[in-house]
């Protein structure tokens, strides 16, 4: 099973992964900052604001708080799917032995390179199938403060959906939810991360 | 000979007014006497066009004498007016205090950059606040 991803910066060159069956012996610790380097960077209070921009529009949209928390996710999950892709590319990450090793590599390499996050991995359950993502900044959500009349709005909620359809693809199946939130007064965000199916290579469709 | 007064110049009230003159923000240091202070503020907005003709930048000093009370103005680009009312205690530093409407400009950026807030709207937020009264306390010292 091979599967091709992305381009090199170059632009010429295609690079090509081997399913590896060994456990894998990369450190996330040093793949995220090196990630993060190579990273194309953007203003991030255009970044803030411009996702504040696309909350509020779709606050204006749909009137119910919990239809605008399920489109966020639908959004992330849109992104993440794609998203994945460029993380293979970008990270030289080597096929996962195991969930522990694909939670460390969300937080310490994805979410630091996409985002510059600095994350931690803790409280796993005893069978290693869900964890907590702890964050202590993030830049979705620098100068917001959530009115009254919007508690409910989990404001960072296409970084959950990011992260379950960019597992998706790679056949893990994920529940991925905010369970603290900084802007409900929490001192840090706190996402549990849970692994619930571990799906089987698909064959390509045959072309009939 | 007249008496200079010893005593330091205490901040007494803070305003912010946009750009078509309604007021989103007064703070008062004194308790007592809110409503007066909207008055003499609304007054000083009549100084506000007749400084800016001299003054090239925003900061725009001492626009008026109104009741024993010093007002000082400061005009964003945006068009937003912050007013300071003082007392009539030693006055402090020009420097210092450009320094303290450099701090209120900063805090209402931060404020206006939160997506929930509509614009022209009175502001209500309780970091916005805390953030003026840190400012004060480091420049003016003493009340709250």
């Amino acid at each position: 099973f091979r599967f091709v991803c992305g381009l090199s910066f170059e632009g010429q060159v295609l690079a090509l992964r081997v399913r590896s069956a060994t456990m894998s012996h990369q450190n996330p610790n040093t793949m995220g900052p090196a990630a993060w380097k190579g990273m194309d960077k953007m203003n991030s209070e255009l970044f803030t604001l411009t996702y504040g921009a696309l909350v509020a529009q779709l606050l204006r949209d749909h009137e119910d708080v919990d239809a605008v928390n399920a489109q966020l996710d639908k959004m992330g999950y849109n992104i993440g799917v794609r998203l994945i892709d460029e993380f293979l590319a970008k990270s030289n990450t080597e096929r996962c032995a195991n969930f522990e090793t694909t939670a460390n590599l969300v937080a310490k390499v994805g979410l630091k390179m996409f985002l510059g996050i600095n994350a931690n991995v803790e409280k796993w359950n005893s069978d290693k199938t869900a964890c907590s993502i702890t964050l202590s900044d993030n830049p979705f959500q620098a100068f917001v403060e959530l009115p009254p009349s919007l508690s409910n709005l989990c404001y960072c909620n296409l970084m959950c959906g990011v992260i379950r359809g960019a597992l998706e693809m790679v056949n893990r199946v994920v529940k991925c939810e905010f369970v603290k939130q900084k802007l409900h007064g929490a001192d840090h965000d706190e996402i549990r991360l849970t692994l619930e199916e571990v799906k089987e290579d698909q064959p390509p469709p045959d072309d009939e | 000979m007249s008496r200079v007064p010893e005593r330091s110049a205490s901040a007494v009230a803070l305003s912010i007014v946009t750009r078509e003159g309604k007021p989103v923000y007064l703070k008062s240091f004194e308790p007592k006497d809110e409503i007066k202070y909207h008055f003499i503020i609304h007054a000083a907005l009549d100084y506000f066009d007749e400084k800016q003709a001299q003054e090239k930048s925003s900061y725009l000093g001492n626009i008026a004498y109104i009741e024993d009370y010093r007002l000082y103005g400061y005009i964003a680009n945006s068009g937003i007016k912050i007013i300071l009312c003082t007392d009539d205690g030693k006055p402090i530093g020009s420097g210092d205090r450009k320094a303290f409407f450099d701090g209120v400009q900063q805090a209402y950026i931060d404020y206006a950059a939160n997506p929930f807030v509509r614009e022209n709207t009175a502001i209500v937020s309780k970091t916005f606040d805390a953030r003026i009264e840190r400012l004060t306390q480091q420049v003016y010292g003493a009340k709250s």
